[in-house]
């Protein structure tokens, strides 16, 4: 998902907690510090939904180490050198049992041109493929199509021995910013395992990691009703970016360092997908509302089911909640969801578009992981 | 309402729609500081012995015009040069492609729509908007302090990935991110002392904020423009335009939501919810983007001015609706609906003024120099900031123009310049006071 869906989802979640805790310690305590004594506790829910991210690409992709670097320029292209470099790291990977890392360099040409090239790896006929592409321009990659290479000088391709695995199976693109790595780990069975930006949905999209920062909050408010509610915001806020981005491709490590590989999504959207993005952000800012004004001293709306079922919020909370909650979804969260995702796949229908093949869809997530998740 | 009232209305804000299109063509030039010198002279002329709704009319012609008009001098009369192309806006890489004038169809596509999207949804959303103001209300600090928080937490590395070792990497990827952090202290706190001890002589107090802001966003674009080395290349005026469906509806949906956030959430503005509706809406492209620009600028300045006249809300955003409010109260819903319309007539109008003027500057652009236009229009900005701000007001220009620059020189986000609203209005909101400890009271 995209940073500001993460983001909101640690805010949704935070308003849940505070909700549970509220409940849990009466007297309104935890909502009253909010709304009365401005406590910014909820803020941190944000803060670590979107954490995980921050941590990546700000710190993680610092410190990964690189045992080669393939950095071609516009003069000196040569998919040989591309394809030459992964089949070795690869071998080297078996031969010598360690992990090696290579980089992939962009070829920048000018302030907004960019060399495209792309890397496959052919895992059935153990073979790495590079085709260099042509110059695009900025953000919105357009082509120049006059800038294509001879297929002879384009295209390269290189062997390797050991078995490669390659759960996260799409074709690389390297084009603009920076340019993506992989990290070659051998296996117990003697294969190969190869990982897409390693340093990425690694030990900080993990549920330890969750867990290892929840006590920021009782270092913020100590260990008080508010310091409690912290320390659960924090931790589920964190769990939230990694449950969110569990809906795509690439999946996570979970419980590192016990685990050491990402376990696959559950491949239901890309992260990036334009209608992913808008559904969890539109749930999550109508539960945000739905809340801020179960836990304010006066409901701004009430919902039929809890009227007609003769439940109050003051007489029995936990029932009126949840049965509101339910009707709140029911009546103003699905229904335009549904009507949106039907509306999309019958004008996508219409205008002939067809699914992307999970290969397909991987390269997308790829290109989309890569071309700045949050940028 | 006899039709004789009702055509001085059209009148006024036919008026006000020509008055405010043809000085938004201004570079730097903001639609809140012209709004406030006519306001002064409003007041001291003891409102011209004319009906107030005439004047509010007018008013807002010359602030929907803004919103449409602006684009033309962001997009023909600011093109930085190479080095920053990579952190260019899609519009301004439309101008050095030679695609200025679809840069500026594009935005006027989303800016109309944004405008329908008022008059419609605004009225029929009335109570809707009345409930969920009422429930955010209590909550506005926490709103505004995760605004904040994503802004600060969102700005990602722009490094290349070339790198000696990881501290050199770490070094590279924070220059940008660190410069960010700078520029919203400093116009954070700026923005404090701003908001707690005015400078400026009392009697121009209501323009407290226009020194730092002409500093923060225009001088500094402005000198960027002078110290760069670039050329507007000739530009080429397509018969259509070439978008889908899909990127106009993306846009302007997304460009609308966030520029109703922004209208909606106080200090917040339309580039901060522009960027994240953007997010939110995960845009892709340039077209989409653009059009979303437009969209959402509207939707900002102009909603603004719908929520202060809807019957449900009356709420004061922007300094228009302050300044309304400073000689009239809306309090019917005949008021809403007048000012409504008036909004829709001036949005149509000014779309096709957008759309000409563009054309021609098109044509004329590359003959001009940019440098003089620039030195002419940084000479009018002191001259203006002097007038209702008097010299200390310049030096808090300058002051403002140093922070401005920051960003500009490191490649980081200028929204964080934002920060001089929305960190005292934060502060404020959450009940902490910085200003004994600055030594301000």
């Amino acid at each position: 998902m995209k940073g500001f869906a993460h983001f909101l989802a640690g805010l949704t979640t935070a308003t849940f907690v505070v909700v549970i805790a509220n409940a849990y310690y009466g007297h309104n305590l935890i909502a009253d510090a909010i709304v009365q004594n401005k406590a910014l506790i909820l803020i941190l829910g944000g803060i670590f939904g979107i954490l995980p991210d921050t941590i990546d690409f700000r710190f993680a992709k610092y410190l990964q180490r690189h045992d080669y670097e393939v950095d071609m320029d516009e003069w000196d292209l040569d998919p040989k050198k591309v394809v030459n470099t992964l089949a070795r790291a690869i071998n080297q990977a078996s031969e010598e049992n360690r992990e090696v890392n290579v980089m992939l360099h962009t070829v920048k040409i000018s302030s907004d041109q960019w060399r495209q090239y792309n890397v496959q790896f052919d895992t059935e006929n153990n073979k790495v493929i590079c085709d260099i592409g042509p110059i695009i321009s900025g953000f919105e990659k357009r082509p120049y199509i006059t800038t294509y290479l001879p297929k002879e000088k384009a295209h390269a391709e290189a062997s390797f021995k050991p078995k490669l695995n390659y759960g996260y199976d799409a074709v690389t693109h390297v084009d603009i910013l920076s340019g993506p790595d992989f990290s070659f780990f051998p296996e117990k069975d003697g294969s190969v395992r190869a990982d897409f930006i390693p340093w990425h949905r690694r030990w900080g999209h993990s549920i330890t990691m969750g867990i290892l920062l929840a006590p920021i909050g009782f270092m913020l408010y100590g260990f008080t009703p508010l310091g409690w509610t912290a320390f659960w915001i924090i931790m589920l806020g964190y769990w939230s970016h990694i449950l969110t981005d569990h809906f795509g491709l690439m999946g996570s490590n979970m419980f590192p360092p016990f685990t050491t590989r990402r376990v696959p999504g559950f491949k239901v959207t890309r992260s990036m997908s334009p209608l992913a993005n808008i559904f969890t952000n539109y749930s999550n800012i109508l539960l945000i509302i739905f809340n801020m004004n179960a836990w304010s001293k006066v409901h701004y709306f009430e919902m039929p089911w809890a009227t007609m079922l003769g439940l109050s919020a003051k007489v029995n909370y936990a029932e009126w909640y949840i049965v509101s909650l339910l009707n709140y979804i029911i009546y103003y969260i699905l229904p335009p969801i549904l009507v949106a995702y039907f509306a999309v796949v019958y004008y996508e229908k219409k205008k002939g578009y067809r699914e992307l093949t999970d290969k397909e869809a991987m390269t997308k997530e790829q290109l989309e992981e890569l071309g700045g998740v949050n940028v | 309402m006899i039709l004789s009232y009702l055509l001085m209305c059209i009148l006024f804000v036919l008026l006000g729609t020509a008055i405010g299109s043809l000085l938004s063509m201004l570079p730097g030039l903001h639609v809140y500081n012209v709004i406030g010198f006519f306001l002064l002279f409003y007041f001291t002329m003891g409102g011209l012995g004319m009906d107030p709704m005439l004047m509010v009319l007018m008013l807002i012609g010359m602030l929907v015009s803004y919103a449409f008009v602006f684009t033309i001098p962001s997009i023909y009369f600011s093109a930085p040069d190479d080095s920053t192309m990579f952190v260019l806006m899609p519009s301004q890489r439309y101008l050095k492609e030679r695609k200025g004038h679809e840069a500026v169809v594009l935005i006027a596509t989303g800016a109309l729509i944004g405008v329908m999207a008022i008059t419609i949804f605004v009225p029929i959303f009335m109570n809707v908007l009345g409930v969920i103001w009422n429930i955010a209300l209590a909550n506005m600090h926490w709103i505004i302090g995760a605004v904040i928080a994503f802004m600060l937490l969102s700005e990602f590395p722009k490094d290349f990935g070339r790198h000696k070792n990881p501290l050199h990497g770490l070094k590279e990827g924070w220059k940008t991110i660190l410069a960010g952090y700078l520029t919203f202290f400093l116009a954070g706190l700026l923005g404090v002392i701003t908001f707690s001890k005015t400078l400026i002589p009392a009697g121009h107090a209501f323009q407290s904020l226009m020194a730092p802001l002409i500093g923060l966003f225009a001088t500094s674009s402005i000198i960027l423009n002078l110290i760069s080395k670039y050329e507007i290349p000739e530009q080429n005026i397509p018969k259509s335009i070439d978008a889908k469906p899909k990127d106009i509806v993306h846009g302007s949906v997304a460009g609308s939501i966030g520029g109703l956030f922004a209208a909606f959430i106080p200090a917040v503005t339309a580039g901060v919810g522009g960027y994240m509706s953007s997010h939110a809406f995960a845009q892709q492209g340039d077209k989409s983007f653009l059009v979303s620009m437009g969209a959402s600028r509207v939707v900002y300045y102009v909603g603004a001015i719908a929520l202060f006249f809807l019957p449900t809300l009356h709420l004061r955003r922007g300094a228009l609706a302050m300044g309304i409010n400073l000689f009239f109260t809306p309090e019917t819903v005949q008021q809403f609906y007048l000012v409504d319309a008036g909004i829709a007539l001036a949005g149509i109008i000014s779309f096709f003024i957008v759309i000409y003027a563009s054309k021609f500057l098109a044509k004329t652009i590359p003959k001009v120099n940019p440098k003089t236009l620039n030195i002419v229009v940084l000479g009018v900005l002191i001259v203006l900031v002097y007038i209702m701000t008097s010299w200390v007001g310049l030096l808090i220009m300058s002051v403002a123009t140093a922070i401005g620059l920051v960003p500009v020189l490191f490649n980081s986000r200028r929204s964080h310049c934002l920060a001089v609203i929305l960190v005292p209005i934060w502060l404020n909101m959450s009940g902490i006071t910085l200003a004994p400890l600055l030594g301000l009271w």
